[in-house]
This record gives C-alpha cells, structure tokens and sequence, in this order.
C-alpha cells in the first residue's frame, strides 16, 4: 500500500506536467503521513541530500563549464578540430564530432555541447550543402560523449547515489566508452559523407595554425588539470573541481581575452540557473529515495528481474531496456537518483562492478536525451537546425544504431570501462 | 504565415496577463515591485554565496598544499553555503521557470485545459512554500541548541535556509496565479 501511495502519486502527478522535483517531494509526503513518518525526518532528508562536499565539486564543473563558454571555446575548439581533420571529405561534420569530444572534456553537458557548438556549426554546414538532418543529427549524436567524458557532474550525481563510489574511477570509466561512441560517430559520419559526397573542409591559413594548436591546447589544458589532480590523490575530486575553475578563470580572462571580466556576473548568474534545477532535483531525490529504500522496493525490483532470468546477460539486457525507455520520457538527474538505488543492487548481485553500472547508467540516459519522444538534446539540435523534431529523429536512425552498438559493447564487455580505472588502480 | 500566428499568440497571452493584473484591482503593480526587490536580493545573496564557495575552497586548496595547513571552518562553511544556494535555487527556479516537468501528455491538451493543470501545480507550490516556512522554522529552532563541529555555529544557520527559501517562494507563489503558465517554451531554454 505504501508503495502504491508512493509511485502512484508520483506518476499520476508526472503525468499532470508537476515539475519532477516537486512531484517527488509530494509523494514523499503523502506517503510519510501514510507512514506516520514525521515530516521533519523527510526535511532533514533532503537538507542532507546536498549536504556533501563532494556535490560540491557540481557547481564548481558548472561554472567551469560556462567561464570557458563564455570565453569562447567553442570556436577555439572547432579551429582546432579543424586543422586535426578538417581536410578530408566530410570535413566539417568531423571537426563536428572530434570538437565534442574536446567540448565534452571542459563540460558535461550533452545540451551545451549542442547548442554552442550546433549553433556555429549547423548554420556552416548547411552553407556548404550538407543535408540539415544529417547536420543536426552529427551535432546531436557527437554531443552524447560529452555526459561519458570527464568531467562529468553526472557521475559525481551517480557516485554519491551510489553511496560513494571514486569519483576518479568513474571519470577514467567514462573516457574509454565515450571516445569510443565519438570513434564509432565518427567513423559512421565518415561513411555517409563519403557517401553523399560531401565537401571537405576549407583550407586553413598556415600562419593561423600556431595560435589555433595552442588556444586549443590550452583550453583543453583544464581536464589535465582536473584528472591529473584526482588521480594523484593531490586533490579531492571537489578540490580539483575548483582548482579546474581557476584555470578556466585565468585562461579566460588573462589569455584569451574575449570577454571582460565583469562577464563573470552573468556567468554566476546562468550557473546558478543550472545548479537551481539540479540540487532541487537531488535534494528531492533524497528524500524519495529515503523511502524506497525503506520500503525495501530495491530487494522486490531485484526479486523480480532475477525470477525473470538468472542468466546475467539476459538481466543486464532487461536493466538497458528499462533504463533506455526511462530515458526516453525523462531528464538524466532525476533518473539517476532514482534508478541507482534500485537497480545497483541487482547489478552488483550479478557481479557488475559500480564503476562498470554506473558508467552503462549514463549511457542510456545520455542516449535518451536524444530520441523523442522528451530528449532536451534533439529538441535544442532540431530548433537550431529549424527543422521539424521527426525530421531529426529520422536523420538520426543511423546514429541510434551506432550509439546501441556502443551501448552493448559497454553493457557486456566489461574492460571498456574498467580498463582505465584497473591501469591507474583505483 | 508560422511566424504570424506565433506573434499573434504571444500577443494574447500579454494581452491577457495584464488583464489580469487589472481585473485584481490596485494593489498588483505593488506586489510586483515586491516580488521584483525580493528576486534581486535572493539573487545578489545566492551568487555571493555561489562565488565565495569557490574562493574559500581553492584558498583550502593552496592553504594545504603551501602551507601545509587545512583551516577547520573551509569545508563547513563552503557546505553550508552550498545548502543555501541549493535550498535558495528551489525558490528561484519556480520563478524564473527552471524546473523541468515531463510535458508528454498534458502538452497534447488544449490550452484552456493545460491551464487547468498548471493551476494544480502552482496551488502545489504554494503548499510548498507553505511546508517549508512551518517545517523549516520548526527545525530551525529545534536546531538551535546543536552545533556544527568546524566553525561553532548553530546547525540552525544551516536548517534556516528553509524557511528563508520557503518565505521568497511563497511571494512568488502568489505571483505566479496572476501569471500565464508555468513552464519555460524551449525557445526560452536554448541559450543555457
């Protein structure tokens, strides 16, 4: 009965377009005054929800993030994919892809990564005849690697969900499927340029390369930083966080120089905007997961999944269905606060490792945030692309099929994610 | 002839806000002005906060390494103001429209019933603005007693957060009946 009070108040007020993070606490609620829990335990909850210096280190990812958009990245990162490999046929839908992979190395997020660089560089390729499906759809499949690639402030959302897994591991986790899912985007994106015979790149000015190589390697500087600093143990991961922030700041301000430094006002202010969306979301989280978790619904979803089949494979391939159509409907942070808890016990009962779960977790849900029928990040691609969401979805069929390639890879070979933590010993 | 009809429609619903502004009579531009003033002090307070968060832990940071010394109060204070800054977001995200919702069924009604729903939800959030104000104060005083290791300070600076939140969220709560709508269009949300 508690479980029903539970979920069913949450769907039902799903459904009636609640914001998600207020639908949580209100079933949390509800079903608390069923309990006769008292409300205040549900409050403190939540308090401690964001309570953690670890979270921390998502404002500082944030922030980081939108200084070095601000400062303009996006274009130094697309002159540097360019002179990488712009010249071959298809040009400027690689540097579309290679210039994610970067982007996703100073933010986690799969919807800045399309709108900053889907708005340079779909209006460019439409310029020089590429099909606007197919720019949207590169834009958008290419920008899924930036939730993989560290830093992410998703895994940091899933460590501390998960009740503390190294947030070094999980970030050495990502790198390997994420630039995996760039290679296979990008070789599928080779394919059909090919194919349709697109143009290759304009040439760049030999005098110009010295500064775009080292404006670019200097911004790409940052993840150095950052996971130098976690993984030699000199920093925690919210310390590197911040140290990663400060490197943003100076390279910014002092070298690049597009922007004044009274921007950082209006940077605060856009950080704050995310952070206000995001630590709602976990702070109310908490409280339902609190609930869950009490309601033992996380040993029945286990109960469940292994009478179904007690074939390892067959549950990993039941968690990716469920997590994938999760993903359709919904946003990331949520999911992963709710799903971690009940579905990290099945996996580790079959033997998965964390780092190797969460690092599945993400990619199905980065993948969710570009299929409809609710994916922000097809919907930001289509409107930039103005072209209708179908016609997105359609140009992305092939791009599903490579991202599920991946998806399998990442769910049964377990050394793709694991292989970075074990060389670094974590 | 799309771009016509759309500014024909955002016509309508200004044309409609102000008259509902008018229909409640003399005292609406006031509680706008309130509402106004409120928002800009949440706002300079929360990205105080948001700045001296990252100050105080990269000063931790060169602290530790150079002088080899890790101030008690660093990691305290920079996880209290984050409580403020997340507990301060609720308040402002209803405002400024931030905190997503799953659209996929009521988007498909029509405009007067996703009205209807959107009313539910903001009698929703002003229950919870309401719960947090009673709750918060609540557990703020019975807070008051303890204190945080690091710094001394009561735990009660940081359950306050609550209230503070809850008290700028049910001002705005009572904006948004006299607004249209509740959720940000995805042309709003493209820059971020």
């Amino acid at each position: 009965m508690e479980i029903l009070i539970l979920l069913g108040s949450f769907i039902l007020l799903l459904i009636f377009r609640v914001p998600i993070a207020l639908t949580l606490i209100i079933s949390s609620v509800l079903t608390g005054l069923y309990m006769g829990i008292d409300i205040s335990a549900l409050v403190q909850r939540m308090v401690g929800g964001v309570n953690s210096f670890s979270l921390l280190a998502i404002p500082f990812f944030i922030i980081a993030g939108e200084i070095m958009n601000e400062g303009g990245i996006s274009n130094r990162l697309i002159n540097f994919a360019n002179v990488i490999i712009g010249k071959i046929r298809g040009g400027l839908a690689m540097v579309n892809v290679l210039a994610s992979t970067f982007f996703g190395g100073i933010s986690g997020s799969a919807l800045a990564d399309t709108s900053s660089l889907g708005s340079v560089l779909i209006p460019m390729m439409k310029k020089q005849k590429y099909d606007a499906d197919y720019s949207v759809s590169v834009t958008i499949s290419s920008s899924i690697q930036g939730v993989m690639i560290p830093p992410s402030h998703n895994m940091i959302i899933y460590s501390t969900a998960a009740g503390g897994v190294s947030v070094g591991a999980l970030f050495m986790g990502g790198l390997g499927p994420g630039l995996l899912l760039g290679l296979i985007i990008m070789i599928l994106t080779y394919a059909i340029a090919v194919k349709k015979n697109y143009p290759k790149g304009d040439p760049i000015k030999k005098e110009e390369i010295p500064k775009i190589l080292r404006e670019g390697l200097l911004g790409l500087f940052t993840i150095v930083i950052i996971m130098g600093g976690i993984l030699s143990g000199i920093f925690t991961a919210t310390e590197s966080a911040a140290i990663g922030t400060l490197y943003a700041f100076i390279i910014t301000f002092f070298v690049y120089r597009d922007i004044p430094i009274s921007r950082m006002g209006v940077i605060l202010h856009r950080s704050f905007k995310t952070l206000a969306m995001v630590l709602f979301l976990i702070a109310a989280s908490s409280a339902f997961g609190w609930l869950l978790a009490l309601l033992k619904v996380p040993a029945m979803v286990s109960d469940t999944l292994i009478n179904i089949s007690s074939n390892p494979y067959i549950i990993i391939l039941m968690m990716v269905i469920i997590l994938l159509l999760l993903g359709m409907v919904m946003d990331m942070a949520p999911l992963i606060l709710i799903t971690t808890p009940i579905l990290l016990p099945v996996a580790t009962s079959i033997g998965m490792d964390p780092v190797h779960f969460g690092v599945l977790l993400i990619l199905c849900l980065g993948i969710g945030l570009a299929t409809p029928p609710v994916g922000s990040v097809l919907f930001v691609g289509a409107a930039i692309g103005k072209i209708p969401i179908e016609k997105a979805a359609k140009g992305m069929l092939p791009f599903y099929g490579a991202m599920i390639l991946v998806l399998l890879l990442v769910a049964y070979v377990p050394q793709i994610s694991l292989f970075l933590p074990d060389l670094i010993g974590k | 002839m799309t771009c016509n009809f759309e500014e024909g429609f955002h016509q309508t619903s200004f044309g409609e806000a102000s008259i509902l502004y008018e229909e409640r009579g003399v005292n609406m531009n006031a509680l706008k002005s309130i509402n106004d003033f409120l928002n800009k002090i949440l706002l300079v307070t929360a990205l105080t906060m948001l700045g001296a968060m990252v100050v105080i832990i990269i000063v931790q940071v060169f602290s530790r390494q150079i002088f080899n010394y890790t101030p008690s109060w660093s990691e305290e204070v920079s996880k209290l103001l984050f409580v403020w800054v997340a507990f301060l977001g609720i308040a402002y995200g209803f405002r400024e429209r931030l905190h997503i919702a799953l659209g996929l069924v009521i988007d498909r009604l029509s405009e007067k019933l996703q009205t209807v729903f959107d009313v539910f939800s903001k009698i929703l959030i002003l229950g919870l603005s309401i719960a947090m104000l009673y709750y918060g104060l609540r557990f703020t005083m019975l807070m008051g007693s303890s204190t945080m290791p690091g710094t001394g300070l009561p735990s009660s600076v940081l359950y306050a957060a609550i209230p503070v939140s809850g008290f700028f969220l049910f001002i705005y709560a009572i904006n948004l009946f006299f607004e249209k709508g509740l959720h940000a269009s995805l042309e709003d949300t493209e820059g971020h």
